[in-house]
């Protein structure tokens, strides 16, 4: 494997934008391939940023500063990759549900999946269920995320996830619900959706587990 | 008599100097006038252009300090609590802390079998009369999570519950406008009309900004239903420092100042006089697990701050305390406990909530409810004052029993050794049991002990019967309209 991955990787971890951005331009000029690029390069980096999230070696606002440098390399890769490459890890319809404004949650979770080379669509907040299937129909995602923090828009779950079967979408994807009155009991038994993290750094594991 | 005399009947404690608080004052106006808040529901909005804030712009209404000096003028400084049955309970005037638990959450930490399993009307129940025997608690809060009920029923169900089974006052987090009026419908019987429950109000609503700077519709406008009605109604904002606010306390204390001034501005316009209870919950993030961790040192000194912000415009602080994010009753839960009992009764917050939360919120423990309890009688005998006169120097005692003598037989120490404070779950027993062969009772066990004692053997007051007839009349509606079957689901 080229030297150069293995620096990109550790400016992806460290954060650094400027240098990463540059080297990521060099190995395109020295011909490296884009979509290997952000393979074992970019999204290897955010491996194990991801890794160390979750043993508690750096802090969420370090894991923030390298996604958003990764983004930056990402960017300037995209002209050069194919479509498949630029969402080969699995695409994303996420949102907060109706009646709900809270968010950061959701961001952390939509950065750390962009990090891992998903494409993630993100519909904001207090989102409808209408809002949601369209957003299926029109992305044909894999996987849908929704997120709530209060107690009575947890019930807006259920109402998308409904909503969904009924549009007859609901063996077209997985859905993947999160927040903080919200269980893995509650998500899987009540709900009847698919996956569960109790933190954005298990979203990715999870993200990717339920793609196969 | 002495002349000129000063004596501290608490230790005397400040987090913040005046000027600090003027700085965080102004720093809060500036807010308002920059930056604005975000208003969700029409009639806010209307309010507040009609009195002459900017609202061109929705999502960042500039709010003139003038409206918030009205606001502070007619806001109420002096609110009394009342007793289910109408006693006068709690003052909230900054003179003393009154802890309430929380009565509801997903599962629980059954004290029976030390384990953690889903949560149910007939615990909430349970947890009511709990806190009724409690010396220390003198209030119960709850929000809307039962096992089996939608939380719209939940909710009204478990403020049932908190009427049938203790005089004490409570409050809820209320989910919408409905089940506001539904729960409201309920004390309405309970004090014989809106009027009685005005004039001594026992149950409290609680509302939440959602930081920052946003005030979503359901809250305004259970706010606007609580203004009219002359209800209390508590209004505090939650803070992640890093996340939701800046990562440094003043931004926060700034922040969340602002969203509740600005509140309180839409609360008094609509009715000038409208008691409200002001407080807030700035805190850290944990950067790790990205929870709002409640046994942060962090929370503690920045809720004291806030207390004294409050305080100083003479309105009630809504504290916290009594809350763990330890999975068990343990050496975590004891420590991070008694660090929030100690800053809120030094701070003087008034009306402190949470007591008995686990694992950051998702779980109510008995046990920890007793705890805090002990916990809160310690802390008040350890902010107490130190009375110096002629009895207690007992100087002519002193010289009496002499150089080498004793104190334990002298009629002073009778008069007087019943004020010490006495642990009734704290072990200081003196041997071990490598030394007599009996298995000493831990911390753990005493406590264990006296929390199923307390749950098995109070007696709950009794209401009327008409009265009680009504309730459950009403309540039967609530699963009627909700399409339920009347009766409390349990553990299949």
């Amino acid at each position: 494997m080229p030297e150069v991955f293995g620096k990109i990787m550790n400016l992806v971890i460290a954060g650094n934008g400027g240098e990463l951005n540059d080297a990521v331009r060099r190995a395109l000029d020295d011909g490296l391939e884009a979509g290997e690029i952000l393979a074992q390069g970019l999204i290897a980096g955010m491996n194990e940023v991801g890794r160390r999230m979750k043993s508690g070696e750096m802090f969420i606002p370090e894991v923030l500063l390298s996604a958003r440098t990764m983004q930056g390399g990402l960017d300037i890769l995209k002209p050069h990759l194919s479509e498949d490459a630029a969402s080969r890890a699995g695409t994303i319809v996420i949102g907060t549900v109706e009646g709900d404004l809270h968010d950061i949650g959701k961001n952390l979770v939509a950065m750390m999946l962009e990090g891992a080379g998903f494409k993630v669509i993100d519909l904001g907040v207090d989102v409808k269920a209408e809002a949601f299937v369209e957003a299926i129909k029109t992305h044909k995602p894999n996987l849908v995320g929704m997120s709530a923090l209060l107690t009575t828009t947890v019930a807006n779950m259920k109402k998308t996830i409904e909503a969904i079967q009924e549009a007859g979408l609901r063996d077209k994807v997985k859905i993947m619900a999160g927040g903080a009155p919200v269980t893995q009991r509650l998500v899987v038994e009540e709900l009847g959706a698919d996956g569960y993290g109790a933190s954005a750094s298990e979203a990715v594991d999870r993200a990717r587990a339920l793609i196969g | 008599m002495k002349a000129n005399y000063i004596q501290f009947k608490s230790p005397q404690f400040r987090v913040l100097s005046d000027k600090q608080i003027d700085e965080l004052h102004f720093a809060s106006l500036q807010i308002l006038e920059r930056t604005g808040v975000s208003i969700h529901a029409a009639e806010a909005l209307d309010l507040l252009g009609q009195a002459g804030a900017d609202i061109s712009d929705p999502k960042r209404v500039r709010i003139p300090s003038l409206l918030v000096d009205q606001a502070l003028r007619t806001a109420p400084k002096n609110i009394t609590l009342y007793t289910v049955d109408g006693q006068p309970y709690t003052h909230l005037n900054g003179t003393r802390s009154y802890f309430g638990a929380v009565v509801d959450q997903p599962d629980i930490l059954d004290p029976h079998t030390g384990r953690r399993r889903p949560h149910t009307v007939e615990d909430t129940a349970a947890l009511v009369r709990l806190i009724d025997a409690l010396p220390n608690m003198a209030w119960v809060m709850s929000s809307s999570l039962v096992h089996g009920l939608p939380p719209e029923v939940a909710e009204k169900v478990i403020q049932l519950q908190c009427v049938m089974n203790s005089n004490k006052p409570f409050a809820s987090s209320t989910l919408n406008t409905e089940n506001l009026k539904g729960i409201l419908e309920m004390c309405y019987i309970v004090s014989g009309g809106q009027a009685n429950l005005r004039a001594k109000p026992f149950y409290v609503n609680s509302v939440e900004p959602t930081t920052p700077l946003v005030h979503n519709r359901e809250s305004l406008e259970m706010s606007l239903i609580c203004a009219e009605a002359g209800v209390p109604n508590i209004v505090f904002s939650m803070l992640m420092a890093g996340a939701t606010c800046p990562a440094t306390p003043a931004a926060a204390l700034a922040v969340a100042n602002a969203e509740l001034l600005s509140h309180l501005v839409v609360t008094q316009l609509k009715r000038p006089g409208a008691p409200v209870i002001y407080g807030a919950e700035p805190n850290v993030m944990d950067m790790r697990t990205s929870i709002f961790p409640y046994g942060s040192p962090e929370l503690c000194l920045w809720c004291a701050a806030m207390t004294e912000l409050t305080h100083s415009y003479g309105l009630p602080m809504f504290g916290t305390a009594g809350t763990t994010d330890s999975k068990l009753v343990d050496a975590q839960a004891g420590v991070e406990v008694t660090q929030q009992v100690i800053m809120s009764v030094l701070s003087g917050a008034d009306l402190v909530h949470d007591v008995g939360l686990v694992d950051h919120c998702s779980m109510i423990s008995p046990e920890l409810m007793v705890l805090t309890d002990e916990i809160v009688g310690m802390v008040r005998v350890m902010t107490g004052g130190i009375e110096i006169n002629d009895e207690t120097l007992a100087l002519d005692l002193i010289d009496r029993v002499g150089p080498g003598g004793n104190f334990l037989a002298e009629e002073h120490t009778l008069k007087h050794f019943r004020k010490h404070w006495v642990p009734t779950i704290m072990d200081r027993s003196q041997l071990s049991i490598e030394e007599t062969g009996t298995p000493v009772k831990h911390c753990q066990d005493l406590l264990r002990e006296k929390t199923l004692k307390l749950m098995a053997g109070h007696q709950p007051p009794s209401r009327p019967e008409e009265m009680v007839k009504e309730i459950k009349k009403l309540e039967k509606s609530w699963f009627d309209r909700a399409g339920l079957p009347y009766k409390y689901p349990s553990l299949g």
